[in-house]
């Protein structure tokens, strides 16, 4: 058993919700730093293995918009790519990275 | 394991396997009595408490005996039944080989459970055998093997650990564990589906079992299946649908465990599991976060092989050759662990479209299988062959713990069915080294050796075949009969094609004839099986140590016919709730086999026969 993580009680509740197939509130969802060209990444954490997401972020309270960051452990990942809530907080997601079209690629 | 789609039969026999292993886990003989008295009653429509009674006062084996009797009376209805009655006879002051007989049938029946546990009752079981064998000395605290069991299965427990089994507590668990225990994604589904099936209503289970033949309408069912559960809007139903899309998870597509990992952690890091349970799901998760890592892309096996520690099945990047299911249970085939290059690149020369399975070989480092738990092999071993137990020594002398398995060239030499080419089989099977049989008997040729690069259809030596088949550096290979290979040297002979495999000096630099390379077999091992020396050339004789196989006599019956029980228990569950042999049958079967020179093959048609002729004439006692 892992420690339980420190004011991890909104955590458990959240997590509850989702698997009652929840999701959360448009409102919630609409306050959340927003994940653009995001992509899952599996990462180690020691012996351990931990979801992150990467991609450039917008709205969040610690970083410029813009900036390309990585999200702490994930410990929920929505199924069709909406949104992803990690240990502190809900992260919306936008458009998935690998979608873009490249400048070079379109032939003028 | 689980089978799919469960017909109406296997269900009602799993269920009857479950009321078994329900009464094997109680606490006394007197409420197991009372258990098996009820569906006694129920099904039967006798009263076995009455009729106890009616005994008046008996001496405990007197008890024995009337259970029997119950036993017989309900065999042709419930076997299962039947064997319940011969497991409450059963006292630990009992013979060994008695109780052992009743315990193996059991085992047998409770591992054929293809659900539900019955891991609790094995390990009880385990105990009854333990006492029996005098491994403990249970009757100094009790005279009741219900008892006994009751004080020391979860010791027992613990040496199960490894086993295949699901752990026992599966009332509360989150679905996901259990299908994380799941060895094959044929069980992983079945599980899921008898779990779920009221949940989802059986128009929806069938279209589950419909999509079956079809991988992507397999996909597209779970997904909408997944969104279903969820909209129920319940934790359980929610559990469930995150164990659905594990199934889901393919190790091709890293992508599709993104939404199943963080949800698996989590469950697991909020679950408080005993430790052992913990530690082995957590080891097993771990290989699905390497899966999702995208570590097994090349895969050709589901994730839930990856995960099951006993079927260490990692993946070689384009592996063309298709039957190694071998090397998928062979530890040796980890990563770790010494290995030999068999095949060097600087002594081979270019490779032809005939050797194409043979190019993963140029240079590779190929794993060499190490000696393990020598002593429980030799134990089971001794259990096996009661009658050859040196030669079963002789045979593992050269073996070490921790090295490679290897032994020098031996050869069985006794009567036909003294057990040979089965001890050869034994041994390379508890050592897990990949086992070539070779039928020296019908080869009139060198072929053993391969052919010419020069020929059409060139094929290597059969030692380089074995080495390819198995993906390891030191296979067997079994040369059975080899006293009676073809003597003629027209086409070249078996004896002179053998001579440069057999001694180390040699095979370490031999030149592959096909493969025009220059090979190391060091590490292979070379057994073979004669029934006499006198036919062998010299050369052969030399080479090849010699270890005489004796016949059984009627001193070891007892046991080998036990073993044969246990065998036909294997094969035919209906035999499993089949009695000792009595001490009449066993004289009889001893008159029977002595005319057959004590040959094994001839023992077993006759414990067969013997049975057969006891089902037919049903009420003996």
């Amino acid at each position: 058993m892992k420690p339980s993580h420190g004011g991890s009680d909104k955590l458990r509740r959240d997590i509850e919700s989702y698997t009652c197939g929840e999701v959360p509130s448009p409102l919630e969802l609409l306050r959340a730093p927003v994940l653009n060209y995001w992509s899952a990444n599996v990462r180690r954490r020691g012996k351990e293995f931990v979801l992150v997401i990467t991609g450039d972020v917008s709205k969040h309270d610690e970083y410029p918009d813009g900036e390309n960051i990585a999200t702490g452990a994930v410990a929920w990942f929505d199924r069709h790519g909406r949104f992803a809530r990690t240990t502190a907080r809900v992260f919306a997601l936008r458009e998935p990275a690998g979608d873009e079209v490249p400048l070079e690629g379109i032939d003028i | 394991m689980c089978t799919i789609p469960k017909d109406a039969s296997t269900r009602e026999r799993d269920d009857k396997i479950r009321w078994l292993s329900a009464v094997l886990s109680r606490p006394t003989w007197r409420s197991a009595f009372a258990e098996a008295q009820r569906k006694t009653r129920r099904s039967s429509g006798f009263n076995a408490a009455a009729e106890l009674q009616r005994a008046g006062t008996i001496t405990i084996g007197d008890r024995a005996k009337i259970l029997m009797g119950f036993s017989n009376r309900v065999r042709a209805d419930d076997p299962v039944l039947s064997l319940a009655w011969q497991l409450l006879a059963l006292r630990p002051s009992d013979d060994e080989v008695v109780v052992r007989a009743v315990v193996d049938g059991a085992f047998g029946l409770l591992r054929s459970c293809t659900d539900g546990s019955t891991r609790t009752a094995i390990a009880r079981l385990r105990v009854w055998r333990d006492v029996a064998i005098g491994k403990y000395d249970g009757t100094a605290y009790s005279d009741d093997f219900f008892d006994i069991a009751k004080r020391y299965w979860p010791a027992e427990m613990d040496n199960l650990k490894g086993d295949r089994m699901r752990p026992a507590t599966a009332a509360e668990r989150h679905p996901a564990f259990d299908l994380l225990m799941c060895g094959r994604w044929d069980d992983a589904f079945g599980t899921l589906h008898a779990r779920s099936e009221k949940v989802i209503g059986a128009e929806r289970a069938q279209a589950l079992l419909d999509a079956l033949s079809d991988r992507k309408a397999m996909r597209e069912e779970i997904r909408d299946l997944v969104d279903l559960l969820y909209a129920c809007a319940s934790p359980n139903d929610g559990a469930t649908a995150l164990a659905w899309s594990m199934l889901n998870c393919d190790p091709r597509k890293p992508e599709t465990f993104h939404a199943v990992m963080p949800q698996l952690q989590h469950a697991l890091d909020a679950a408080d599991l005993p430790a052992d349970d913990d530690a082995g799901l957590r080891r097993r998760l771990r290989v699905w976060w390497r899966a999702a890592e995208g570590e097994f892309k090349t895969a050709k096996v589901s994730i839930f092989r990856f995960a099951d520690p006993e079927a260490e099945c990692w993946p070689d990047p384009a592996e063309p050759n298709a039957a190694l299911a071998f090397v998928r249970s062979t530890p040796a085939a980890t990563a770790s662990g010494p290995t030999l290059v068999v095949m060097p690149k600087v002594k081979a020369t270019k490779l032809n479209s005939f050797h194409s399975p043979y190019k993963d070989l140029v240079d590779a480092p190929l794993p060499l299988v190490i000696v393990r738990d020598l002593a429980r092999s030799r134990a089971a071993l001794h259990a096996e062959f009661p009658h050859a137990t040196v030669a079963v020594d002789l045979l593992l002398r050269d073996l070490r713990e921790g090295k490679t398995a290897r032994v020098a060239p031996v050869c069985l030499v006794g009567d036909p069915g003294s057990g040979k080419s089965r001890m050869v089989r034994k041994v390379s099977d508890l050592l897990r080294t990949y086992l070539y049989r070779f039928d020296a008997g019908s080869s009139t040729d060198a072929h053993f050796a391969g052919t010419s690069k020069a020929w059409g259809n060139t094929e290597p030596s059969v030692p380089m075949r074995a080495i390819a088949q198995s993906q390891t550096a030191s296979p067997w290979i079994l040369l059975d009969e080899i006293d009676k290979a073809g003597t003629s040297n027209h086409n070249g002979s078996l004896t002179h094609a053998l001579l440069g495999f057999l001694d180390v000096e040699t095979a370490c630099r031999y030149r592959d004839q096909s493969l025009d390379a220059e090979v190391d077999l060091s590490a292979c091992s070379f057994a073979s099986t004669a029934n006499s020396v006198e036919k062998m050339p010299s050369p052969l004789r030399d080479r090849f140590r010699i270890i005489r196989v004796p016949n059984p006599t009627l001193a070891h019956l007892p046991p080998l016919a036990a073993n044969v029980m246990r065998d036909l228990a294997a094969q035919d569950e209906a035999r499993a709730g089949d009695e000792p042999l009595a001490r009449d049958e066993l004289a009889n079967i001893g008159r029977a086999w002595a005319p057959y020179k004590f040959s094994m093959r001839a023992l077993k048609s006759i414990v067969r026969g013997t049975l057969e002729a006891r089902d037919s004439c049903a009420m003996r006692h």
